[in-house]
């Protein structure tokens, strides 16, 4: 019995094990976006705290032998404040003067043009602005387009007092679709001409335009529409069949760019909604089953990002990169990874919240009994809550991943709009309107609402089968 | 034996101070008292999942007062049994064996043993979902008693059971005392069940713990648990000579 007893106490009590490991390591990776989100908002403040002080900039000037400015760049100290620029001279005979730079003499030079223009002749040595005309009277100028266009409008320049020119339009047969005549002169010196009925309507099929000049005209403007591309004879035969082929759909998804901001999409969604769960669930665990002290502070932080307008998140994230290692900096800022540091801020709040909710409504008597079953806080946690918050990691990863791809205003700001390198969907959709390409941005729109689709459904299914 | 001294617990803004009981080794001793008495803290502080303030727990010989859940070898039910959503009656049978790292065809062997002992051998491959609220129960119990723990503790288990599954789970509990020799705590607050089924009673009022006979007979000393195992015995207890060799020691796996 003593021995039995001895035995016992030597060798069976167990030691006293921890937990503390497991705590740790949750807090390690929730704790990372939390130190993030605290970091940009501190940076912010530091950044406008050190911007106090007086900023010097260097001035030089140039003078060529006549006096005129033709460079200045920031050599000579100058100092600039918010009243205004003050310039000081190290000469004492000469004063600072500021020079507009005019290439010729204002006084023999003929009003400058305002806008490029095109005509016959050949640029003036003197002054490279200008175009001298041709010599001959009646001289023409041919415009042809390889694809047929819809002719909406010409712009004379320069006309001279008896004008008398003729625009000939021809398809692309050669044979001629219309004919104008223009002998209305006076003392304009441009002229718009309306080729259509309406402004925004012209005469289709035009390949060619020959545009008969008398002296001194220039063409300053042609307006035209095409469809962007050569039709092939069979779609000539089978319109709509054309048209299922070649729409602005299919357009966009032939440009690289599109591709490339698709795949682009695709991937730093993917990556963001990855990292957000990676945060997401340690924190979740951690506010709704254990209390520390901070707490409530910590989950009063971690709502930041949902309410902090975006734009100001991309902006908070710039400034803390000022802080940073230039090295890092040039790794991240207006780089990919910015896309996804961007997208994970704003994603990964959602993701917390969802987790949050998930964790919540897991009976934690369920881990207590996991625990007594001889599980250790981390087993308990990967062997039973990890697979009953399975529907919920699911809906927070699928939240995350849509909210990164709608991401905008923060990208454009902490990563740049560069086609090719940092253009995501929703970037692509502000550049084509930015070109005025309606078409291609509500494709582009209808491309990420179907891959917005795509992974709801996925995941629904894939939500569905895990907990049957 | 469950051995209670001097223990202070404070959940909140609830408090038990001074609680000190002893429970002798192989015993089935039913845990009475009105709702919101700390019955079920008491429970959850002997199984470790509720900080104690002050005082000791002894488990036989061993002071488990500052251990993890997982190092006291407790089989523990809780109210309307917390069963895993995600598995299969099978696996929650397993599970304890699985985090031990037990050969499979022990386990296999275990979970047949413990279905059989249980009468849930047809349900072995449903998952939880749609079990009547008996089955549960048993599944829990399973669960608690598939690594071989000396000590049971029993929240509630029958509370929410119709009258004949009441009586078969009391008749079923019954026999697995018999059967394993475990020392069980059972938290109740019905008299029925208490007299029913207690070796001791143990009563909260006011704060006080009293322990008294009941009216089911204790096994004789040199009764042998029925479902001994291999292993190293934890304690012997000496105060009342029942015994607990024999008490398979198995640790849980890290």
């Amino acid at each position: 019995m003593v021995d039995q007893k001895g035995a016992s106490r030597g060798k069976g009590k167990p030691k006293q094990a921890s937990d503390r490991p497991f705590f740790v390591a949750l807090g390690i990776l929730g704790g990372v976006y939390v130190v993030l989100i605290i970091a940009m908002l501190l940076a912010d403040v530091a950044y406008l705290a050190i911007d106090r002080r007086v900023k010097t900039a260097d001035i030089d000037f140039q003078w060529d032998d006549s006096g005129r400015l033709v460079q200045h760049g920031d050599r000579i100290s100058n100092q600039y404040d918010r009243l205004g620029l003050m310039i000081t001279s190290h000469s004492p005979d000469q004063s600072p003067t500021i020079f507009e730079y005019l290439p010729g003499d204002p006084e023999t030079e003929p009003p400058r043009l305002p806008a490029p223009v095109l005509g016959i002749g050949q640029v003036d040595n003197d002054s490279p602005d200008r175009i001298l005309p041709s010599a001959a009277a009646g001289d023409q100028l041919v415009f042809q387009w390889t694809d047929p266009v819809e002719l909406t409008m010409v712009d004379l320049a320069h006309l001279p007092a008896a004008p008398g020119m003729t625009l000939t339009m021809l398809n692309t047969e050669g044979k001629t679709l219309q004919v104008r005549q223009i002998d209305e002169s006076g003392n304009q010196a441009s002229l718009t001409v309306q080729i259509g009925d309406t402004p925004s309507a012209g005469i289709a099929n035009v390949s060619k335009l020959v545009v008969e000049l008398p002296r001194g005209g220039f063409v300053a403007r042609l307006k035209y529409l095409w469809i962007g591309r050569q039709l092939a004879p069979w779609e000539k035969d089978h319109p709509v069949l054309s048209r299922i082929v070649y729409n602005p759909l299919t357009e966009s998804l032939r440009k690289p760019e599109i591709r490339y901001s698709i795949k682009l999409s695709l991937v730093t969604c993917t990556i963001t909604a990855i990292l957000s769960l990676w945060v997401a669930i340690p924190i979740g665990y951690l506010l709704s089953r254990y209390r520390f002290p901070g707490r409530n502070l910590i989950d009063a932080i971690v709502d930041i990002p949902i309410v902090l307008p975006p734009l100001v998140v991309g902006l908070s994230l710039l400034i803390l990169f000022q802080f940073i290692p230039r090295s890092l900096h040039d790794l991240v800022v207006y780089e990919i990874p910015a896309v996804i540091l961007a997208q994970f801020m704003v994603a990964a709040a959602f993701a917390v919240r969802t987790m949050r909710a998930t964790f919540d409504q897991i009976d934690s008597r369920r881990e207590n009994v996991a625990l007594t079953l001889g599980c250790s806080r981390f087993q308990a946690f990967t062997q039973v809550v990890l697979p009953e918050a399975r529907r919920g990691i699911l809906t927070a990863g699928t939240l995350a991943w849509a909210r990164a791809l709608g991401e905008f205003g923060p990208l454009l700001i902490f990563a740049g709009a560069t086609r090719m390198k940092t253009e995501v969907l929703s970037t692509t959709i502000f550049l084509e309107m930015n070109v005025g390409d309606t078409a291609a941005a509500v494709a582009v729109s209808l491309i990420m609402v179907t891959g917005a689709m795509i992974v709801l459904v996925i995941a629904r299914v894939w939500g569905t089968r895990a907990s049957v | 034996m469950i051995h209670v001294t001097d223990l202070t617990l404070q959940v909140g803004e609830f408090r038990l101070e001074n609680v000190s009981f002893e429970i002798p080794t192989g015993h089935y001793c039913v845990l009475m008292g009105k709702t919101g008495t700390g019955k079920t803290t008491v429970l959850e502080a002997i199984a470790g999942l509720t900080p104690v303030s002050s005082g000791t727990i002894r488990l036989g010989e061993l002071d488990v007062t500052e251990l993890q859940p997982r190092q006291r070898n407790i089989g523990y039910v809780p109210q309307d049994g917390a069963l895993f959503t995600t598995m299969s009656v099978a696996d929650h049978l397993a599970f304890a064996l699985r985090i031990r790292r037990t050969d499979s065809a022990d386990i296999a062997a275990r979970v047949k043993e413990l279905a059989t002992l249980l009468e849930i051998t047809p349900l072995l491959e449903r998952t939880v979902h749609g079990l009547s609220g008996g089955e549960r129960q048993r599944v829990a119990l399973g669960r608690a008693l598939s690594f071989r723990p000396p000590t049971l503790l029993l929240d509630e288990p029958l509370s929410a059971l119709d009258d004949e599954t009441h009586g078969q789970m009391c008749d079923l509990l019954e026999n697995v005392q018999q059967q394993t020799g475990v020392t069980i705590l059972h938290v109740s607050h019905r008299e029925q069940e208490a007299q029913r089924l207690a070796q001791s009673i143990l009563r909260i009022e006011n704060g006080s713990f009293q322990l008294t006979r009941g009216d089911r007979p204790v096994p004789k000393r040199d009764e042998q648990p029925a479902d001994p195992g291999p292993g190293e015995s934890i304690s012997v207890d000496e105060s009342n000579g029942s015994s607990t060799a024999d008490i398979p020691r198995t640790e849980p796996g890290n």
